[in-house]
Parts: structure tokens; C-alpha cells; sequence
């Protein structure tokens, strides 16, 4: 706290205070259940991520035939796989591998997406037409057949699934901020913001981009569940993750000749995949009102 | 010299832009703001008072250079700004400040009073921290605000509290000039009233020379000392506030103080000065007066010889043939 | 439905009213809480009498309008109380279908953003003719006769062609127009006039403000004129009443409101309308902002920015009375 001198008052400067912003967030999060349930079961699918070698039973990677294709019992709580590997590490790990790919691929998505679709809304007339037909020509494209195609182009292993997921997510991010840009563009504070000797960078970054979270946020949101159900279809196709990764969508096809044996294995990580896509629908939909700023009043 | 003088200032929009728009819809321009001069002495304020479209808001944008101008010339301490190169601009926004019409969009709702008001005492003054701080808490006692307010928002605060931020955030740079586009036309009247007095109060405190622009008669004959009166994109009729408002002499201006409706009961119904037809907009406008179409007292000549704003008595300048 | 005492056999003091209301209440049930939007406002209108209402944001003048006609969306809104009594029969009380009856065809509103009230999907004509149809029962034919009829009385150059316009290709002016002439389509006994020209130029109100006032002595309507201007309301109305915070603080004939009023709160309007034969001094704004509605201040509502406050008004709330003939206020000390 400091006292002016002139005027005598005192001007406390605002604490830095991000994890008071963050508690607030969680708490407009709390009050919609849904939105919670969401990120409880995205925490969970997290932790699992971080911690699966804490938290497992056996090592995913442990090949024991003469064990295999075990219904549930008390050393393999979700029995095992066709090479005898326990079922529910894999499970545990192949969140991580999922997280893994999510990430990584909406960053690249974001990374890219959000620059241009800056660019091209903030400049307008021949940068937009250049950069939104650069990305007409990858929406055209379905967007399996394009990640088929790139895992192909590219060869195996992260990297490339990284390449081929991201990219089909770029033309979205490329939309969002572009369209948030130009609604903001007009506003009367970027005139402001102008008029007090901004330039160009500084507007576009400090100004209309903290303006363009919400809907960025919730694209976000959903990527991730479209990532993770991407990864798992090529992977089911055997165009992701080569065998043995423990991958959930590796896993549907590892299990798919055995069902009549195991009835119960493909529910397993399909479950999973379904948990978590639903998580990160329902946590998309809460990120909507923590970006209100107006749900901090009373 | 006047603080600013306007020459020619001229901005066409093009409404059709490129070649399929106009084959459909033909060459379309919206001369917004079509060859109008205009100067404003120091420590004045000068109302500019107009309906829609008659480019009133875009005049304050091509003088703030948030817009650029298709010709013309806008002098400011003798200095033509309209030339002046990108950088220099930002050195110019520290003596021409805008204040904005919506307090509700004037203000990025996602920063905090502090960063508002803060940012060109930082960009202009350099200050950081808590000499910032001190900054803003000053300005903001001045506009009538809590100094221990700037650590809240903008949607915390009513429509006239945030416009007198926005008065804040203007000053900060200490302007010599501050164009008000509209600054209480979204405010009720018992609000207006403070933020009226406020702006009188500074530009007395400060010798502020303030542009006002407004769509309300009644609030520009109070605030301002010399008026003019745009309409399609010209100044019709232009004098000093006492004269203009009791010896008008063009036609529309005639129209526009008959319309406004008056609270004296005993007004007499001036029925027949109100004006017919519907507002024009400059698009691919006539040859001749723009006002033509409205014009109770036209002539032939009106409609094919444009009437250049002249002096018709002593510093009262209006366009028209038959005056 | 509203918890409204049977009365149906009661005399009101107006016998010859058209229209009156007694004691609305309206609420709107929010996160933060009840909202209390009207509190208590009784008054009357007679035949092609003009009524007109002014308050600033937060007085709930648009409210009341919406609540006359039953209009306001429930939830959150509800009106709890109070009689709203139409040609002597309560309207708090009526069906959904009888309430459909009414509106349009013998109390009819027009709104301010006529851009949004008008459908964008449908021509002029095809809405014009809507009311005919629906409320008349004309036939297609006879619905575009009387619309064009309807549009010629409102002045809107070549009727004809209008009827085929869409509103986008319309102008603001001409658009109020067309909603006047829906609304008059079915010559209602009562028209409210929601801040019909706040979104229009200051020239092009004029018009629309004398066309109402022909209209009106032609038809002999009643009208209810709402505005935040004083002006607007001036130029139409023999009786004004003027609204804050949820109430009726003052309802006054015309000259007596401009020349004598009342309330302070109309005192201080008055006061703070800029006036250019006090270009030297300060205007006198009113202090402060409107209260908290959903925490508003005991006794008289108005009381902590009125400049005559004494300590009754913060205790108890003044009801609208009369206070000189038959202009009334609600206030212990009226008066300048």
C-alpha cells in the first residue's frame, strides 16, 4: 500500500492474483453439475495419465501367454489381453497415450490456427482470401481419409499422428478467432485502444484475442475429445499407434477376434473413450460461463 | 490559428468492390463525408449536430486517423496530420483524445480500470507500477470516480460511471483536443445532466477544446459555443450557438430545431416547418443540394448547382441558393 | 394466474374508464434474487384519452406496458396482484384465448425496434393482412384492401408497391409506419406506444409524433405513450405520469407538470434537461444513480437523492394521492 502524496490516497496495486481468478473459475464451473462432472472425469482421466506407473498392477509391456485371455480375478482386476498382458494397466496407460495425442495434436492445431485466423481477420482484403482458401483447401478434405492419408505420407510413430490430427483442427481455430476478430474488430474499445497508441500487435494480442477465448476454449474442449476419437480409429485401423502401445483404440482391435471369449474386453476401452470425449464435451460446455466475465457478479 | 482546421476533408466508401458487385449492383459510393471545412479555436467547443448518415461519426474518425480520409486536409497547431507517417500518429494521439458514444463497447470488458485508464499513462508517460497506479487514481478523482475503484471492471459499474472512465482513459494523455462522438446520447437525461457538467467543468479546469458531436439539439445548444450542422455529408449552415439556433437561416436547419420536441407548453405548433421525406444518404448522390428532395423552399437550380457553404451574415456561414 | 381478491361486482371511482389499472404488482424471479419491477400503480384511462408515461432506465415503464397486455415472459416474470380492468372486465383474469382476442384487435401496441418487431420473413402486405385475417376474419382479398386502405392513412408513399416490400428494404420511418398501420389495422380502442420513436431521427420522429396525434383525434383512441423524453410525451399527451424505480410517482395534467410539478424527482428531471438560457451554470443533475432494485432503500424509494428528504421519507413509503385538483404525487412534501 503507498500514499499518494498529492491527494492522500492510498492505492493498493491489484495482487497478481491468478490463482484467485482460477479459484473463481472453478467455483462458476462448480455451480453447473454437468460442467463438473466433466472435469471431474477429465482430472481422473489426467491423473491416470501422470501417475499410471504408480497406480497400476503389472507393466504393460509383460507378455505372459499362459495367462492369457483371464476374466477378471483378484491379480488382474479386468483380466488380460490375447498376449496375456494385463488388461487394466493397459487401460491405465493407454490414457496416457491418449492424452499424449490430444495434446500434442491440438497444440500443433492451435498453434498454427490461431496466428492465421488473427491475420487474416485483423488485415482483412488479400491476407484473409489467401489465408482462409489455404484453409477451404484442407477442410475439403474428410477428415479421417486426410489424417489416413498424412499417418501414411509420413510413417508411423507420434510425430506424424501429431501432424495428421492437427492439421484437420486447424481450419477450425483459423474460423473461430477470425470470425471472434472481425465482431470485435468494430467494437468501440479496439477504437479506444487505437486512439491510445496500440499497435497493431498489441491490439491484436492484448486486446481482441483475450475477447476470443470463450468460443476458443470450448473448440478446444471438444479437439480433445476429437483427437482422442481419432487416434483411436486409426489406430483401430492400424494406421496409429503400432502394436504394443497400449492404446485404447489398439486395443478394440487387438481384442475384436476374441469376443466371444471375452465378451465384456471390448466394453472396456471403448468405455473409456466414451468417458472421456463425454468429459470433454461437458467441461467444454462450463468453459462457456467461466468466460462470461459477467458471472462474477453477485 | 485556430487549434484545428478542417479543409476539403472528403472520405468515399465504396460499396461495391469489385467486379461482381458491380455488375449486379453498379457502381455504388457513399461519399460520407464530401469536401467540408470547418475550424475550431483553442479552448472552444464546437457542437457538430446531424441525424444519421450525415457523417458526423466519421468526420471524428478521419480527424483521429482511425480512418483514412479520400482528400483533404486537417490542420492541427498548423500542422497537417492527415500527411503524418504511421509513428508519428502515435505521438499525435497524445494531443487528440477521443471519448466513445457506447459506454458499454468503449470499454474492453475483459480488463481492469487500472489497465484501461493505465495503458496510455504508460505508453505516452512511462510510468509503471505504482506510479500508474497513482496516475489513474488521480484521473479518476477527477472525472468524479473512487480512486480505489481501478481494480474493478467495466460491467461493474453504471452507464454514467463508465463513461466518465471513458472520459478518464481520454484525458490521461493530457490532449489538448477531445472529440466527444455522441458521449451521452446512451445515457438517461438525469445522468446526461452530471456528465454535461462534467465535461464543462474540465474543459474550464483543463482549457480543453472539445469537438462535440451530437444528435441532440437541446444538449448541443447548451454545451457548445459554435455550431455546425452536417447533413448527407455536407455542412449546410454553420455560426456561433446563439445565432444559429435563433437566426437560422437553411432550410433543414430550420426543420431539424422544428422537430425537436419541446417541453414548453406553450410552444406554438410549428407544423409546418416539420420536414417531410425520409433522411438521405449520400449514395451516388445528384448533382446539385442535397437536400433538394426535403427542401420546402427549392428551386430549379437546386436541383443541378450544388450551393457552397457561404457567408450569408457576419461569421454565419450556410449552402443555399435561396438564402 | 395472479392471487386477485373476487370483485367483480365493484364500482370503480371511473365508471366511465376504458381502461384501469389497480394496484399491479409484477415481479420477476431472478438468480439474485425477487425483483420487484411494479410496485403498486393504480391509474385510469378514459376514452381516446392520452396518457403518457415517462421514467428513465430501471423505472419500469416498459414493464407495465408489456403487463397491460399480458405480455411479459413467465417465468421469470409474474404478476402477483392488482386488477387490470378493460371496458370493466378484469384482464388478469382472462384465458390465454380471450386474451388473444384482445390484443391486436381492441388494445394494440406498437414496440421500439421496429426492425425486430416487424417479421423480416413476410412482406408488409402479408402482415398487414395477418391482422385483418385473423382477427376480422376477412378474406384474402378484403385483408388486402383494408391493408392498403390502413397504409394509405399512414401516410407511406405508393401503398401499393409497399404491400410487396420486405422490411429490410424498408427504412426506420417507413417501418414505424407499417407498425402503426398494423396496429391500427383492426381500430383498437387502445394503442400503447412502447418508445415508438427512440430509435428514429430526430426529424423523422416529428413525423411519426404528428402522425399519431392525426391518427389518434381521428379514431378517437386511447393512448398510452411511453418514453424516457419528456419532449415526446409533451407533444402528445394531456396527462402525464411519470415513473421511478417500479412506481407512479406523479400523475399530472400536461401543463401542470411542465409549469408546477409536483415530485421532486419530475423537479429534478425538468431541472436537468439542458437549457440554453443557463448556459453559465451547472445543470442540476439529480445526485446519484437509481437505487438497487433488488435491495432498495426503506420508505420512499427516491429518498437518497432527493434534496428535500426528511425523516419521515425514509420510513415510510408515500402513496400516490392527490395533491392539488386532480394531480397527483407521492410525496410528503410536493411542491418546489
Amino acid at each position: 500500500m503507498e500514499t499518494n502524496s498529492t491527494t492522500g490516497y492510498q492505492v493498493s496495486l491489484p495482487s497478481r492474483s491468478y490463482s484467485s481468478r482460477l479459484w473463481q473459475a472453478l467455483r462458476v464451473i462448480a455451480r453447473n453439475r454437468l460442467a463438473l462432472m466433466g472435469l471431474v472425469i477429465i482430472l481422473t482421466g489426467l491423473f491416470a495419465a501422470i501417475f499410471a506407473p504408480y497406480i497400476t498392477t503389472h507393466d504393460p509391456f509383460e507378455i505372459n501367454i499362459p495367462d492369457r485371455l483371464q476374466p477378471p480375478s483378484r491379480s488382474h482386476w479386468f483380466g488380460t489381453d490375447f498376449m496375456g498382458r494385463d488388461t487394466y494397466t493397459r487401460v491405465i496407460f493407454g490414457a496416457r497415450t491418449a492424452f499424449q495425442v490430444a495434446i500434442g495434436a491440438v497444440v500443433l492445431g492451435a498453434f498454427f490456427g490461431i496466428p492465421i485466423g488473427m491475420l487474416a481477420g485483423y488485415f482483412g482484403r488479400w491476407v484473409d482470401s489467401a489465408f482462409m482458401r489455404v484453409m477451404d483447401a484442407i477442410l475439403a478434405f474428410p477428415g479421417r481419409l486426410l489424417a489416413i492419408a498424412l499417418v501414411a505420407s509420413l510413417g508411423g510413430g507420434l510425430f506424424s499422428l501429431y501432424v495428421a490430427i492437427g492439421v484437420n483442427s486447424i481450419p477450425s481455430y483459423a474460423r473461430i478467432i477470425r470470425g471472434a476478430v472481425l465482431s470485435q474488430k468494430e467494437k468501440e474499445y479496439v477504437e479506444a485502444a487505437r486512439m491510445t497508441g496500440e499497435t497493431d500487435g498489441m491490439i491484436m494480442y492484448r486486446h481482441i484475442l483475450p475477447n476470443c477465448f470463450a468460443p476458443l476454449l470450448i473448440r478446444l474442449s471438444l479437439d480433445f475429445a476429437g483427437a482422442i476419437l481419432t487416434e483411436s480409429s486409426l489406430s483401430f485401423l492400424g494406421l496409429g499407434f503400432p502394436p504394443p502401445t497400449p492404446s485404447w483404440g489398439l486395443m478394440l482391435k487387438e481384442v475384436s477376434p476374441f469376443l466371444e471369449l471375452q465378451p465384456w474386453a471390448a466394453f472396456i476401452p471403448g468405455l473409456t473413450i466414451s468417458l472421456m470425449i463425454l468429459g470433454f464435451n461437458l467441461l467444454g460446455d462450463g468453459l462457456r460461463d467461466v468466460f462470461d466475465p459477467r458471472q462474477y457478479e453477485r | 490559428m485556430s487549434l484545428l482546421e478542417v479543409k476539403g476533408l472528403t472520405k468515399y466508401f465504396d460499396l461495391s468492390p469489385g467486379w461482381v458487385a458491380q455488375m449486379l449492383y453498379g457502381q455504388r459510393i457513399l461519399k460520407a463525408v464530401d469536401q467540408i471545412n470547418f475550424s475550431i479555436e483553442e479552448g472552444n467547443i464546437f457542437g457538430l449536430v446531424g441525424e444519421s448518415g450525415c457523417g458526423k461519426s466519421t468526420t471524428a474518425r478521419l480527424i483521429t486517423r482511425l480512418v483514412p480520409a479520400t482528400s483533404g486536409e486537417v490542420f492541427f497547431q498548423g500542422q497537417n496530420i492527415l500527411g503524418l507517417p504511421k509513428r508519428k500518429v502515435r505521438e499525435l494521439r497524445k494531443d487528440i483524445q477521443m471519448v466513445f458514444q457506447d459506454p458499454h463497447a468503449s470499454l474492453n470488458p475483459r480488463m481492469r480500470i487500472l489497465d484501461i485508464v493505465g495503458r496510455p499513462v504508460n505508453l505516452y508517460f512511462g510510468l509503471k507500477g505504482e506510479k500508474k497506479a497513482r496516475q489513474v487514481a488521480e484521473l479518476l478523482e477527477l472525472v468524479g470516480l473512487q480512486p480505489d475503484h481501478i481494480h474493478r471492471y467495466p460491467h461493474e459499474f453504471s452507464g454514467g460511471q463508465r463513461q466518465r472512465i471513458g472520459i478518464a482513459r481520454a484525458l490521461a494523455t493530457r490532449p489538448k483536443l477531445i472529440i466527444a462522438d455522441e458521449p451521452v446520447s446512451s445515457l438517461d437525461v438525469s445522468v446526461q445532466a452530471q456528465i454535461l457538467n462534467l465535461f464543462k467543468q474540465l474543459q474550464r479546469e483543463l482549457n480543453l477544446t472539445i469537438l462535440f458531436i451530437s444528435h441532440d439539439l437541446n444538449v448541443v445548444e447548451y454545451m457548445a459555443d459554435r455550431v455546425a450542422v452536417m447533413y448527407a455529408g455536407k455542412i449546410v449552415e454553420t455560426a456561433q450557438t446563439q445565432e444559429l439556433f435563433h437566426r437560422r437561416l437553411h432550410p433543414y436547419t430550420k426543420g431539424l430545431i422544428a422537430s425537436n420536441p419541446s417541453i414548453n407548453p406553450n410552444a406554438s405548433n410549428e407544423k409546418q416547418e416539420i420536414l417531410k421525406g425520409e433522411v438521405a444518404l449520400p449514395i451516388n448522390p445528384p448533382p446539385g443540394c442535397r437536400f433538394d428532395s426535403r427542401c420546402p423552399i427549392h428551386v430549379d437550380k437546386c436541383k443541378t448547382i450544388e450551393p457552397l457553404l457561404e457567408a450569408k451574415r457576419s461569421n454565419h456561414l450556410v449552402a443555399c441558393h435561396e438564402v | 394466474m395472479s392471487s386477485i381478491h373476487d370483485n367483480m361486482n365493484a364500482k370503480s371511482s371511473n365508471q366511465n374508464a376504458l381502461l384501469e389499472v389497480r394496484n399491479l404488482r409484477v415481479q420477476f424471479k431472478l438468480k439474485a434474487g425477487i425483483l420487484p419491477a411494479i410496485n403498486d400503480i393504480s391509474f385510469s384511462l378514459q376514452e381516446s384519452e392520452t396518457l403518457g408515461i415517462v421514467g428513465e432506465t430501471g423505472s419500469g415503464k416498459s414493464v407495465m406496458a408489456f403487463s397491460i397486455l399480458r405480455l411479459i415472459p413467465s417465468p421469470p416474470g409474474e404478476i402477483v396482484g392488482g386488477e387490470i380492468l378493460f371496458e370493466g372486465e378484469d384482464l388478469l383474469k382472462k384465458s390465454d384465448r380471450e386474451m388473444q382476442r384482445i390484443r391486436g384487435r381492441k388494445i394494440a401496441m406498437i414496440f421500439q425496434e421496429p426492425m425486430t418487431s416487424l417479421n423480416p420473413s413476410f412482406t408488409v402486405g402479408q402482415q398487414i393482412s395477418e391482422c385483418f385475417r385473423i382477427h376480422m376474419g376477412h378474406s384474402k382479398r378484403e385483408s388486402l384492401e383494408g391493408s392498403q386502405y390502413v397504409l394509405n392513412t399512414v401516410r407511406v408513399p405508393s401503398p401499393r408497391t409497399m404491400m410487396g416490400l420486405y422490411p429490410y428494404e424498408l427504412s426506420g420511418g417507413i417501418r414505424q409506419r407499417v407498425m402503426i398501420a398494423m396496429a391500427l389495422a383492426c381500430q383498437p380502442k387502445v394503442l400503447i406506444a412502447d418508445e415508438p420513436t427512440t430509435a428514429l431521427d430526430v426529424t423523422i420522429q416529428a413525423q411519426i409524433l404528428e402522425l399519431l396525434k392525426e391518427l389518434q383525434e381521428k379514431y378517437k383512441m386511447a393512448l398510452i405513450l411511453i418514453s424516457h423524453n419528456l419532449g415526446v410525451v409533451a407533444s402528445l399527451c394531456n396527462r402525464i405520469g411519470v415513473m421511478y424505480a417500479g412506481s407512479l410517482v406523479e400523475l399530472s395534467g400536461k401543463t401542470r407538470l411542465f409549469t408546477k410539478p409536483l415530485h421532486p424527482y419530475t423537479i429534478g428531471l425538468l431541472r436537468a434537461i439542458p437549457r440554453p438560457e443557463h448556459r453559465d451554470q451547472p445543470l442540476a443533475a439529480i445526485p446519484g444513480s437509481i437505487c438497487d432494485l433488488l435491495d432498495p432503500p426503506s420508505g420512499c424509494k427516491f429518498h437518497p437523492r432527493c434534496y428535500k428528504v426528511r425523516e419521515i421519507c425514509k420510513s415510510d413509503p408515500p402513496r400516490l394521492e392527490k395533491k392539488a385538483g386532480d394531480n397527483q404525487a407521492a410525496c410528503f412534501f410536493p411542491g418546489e
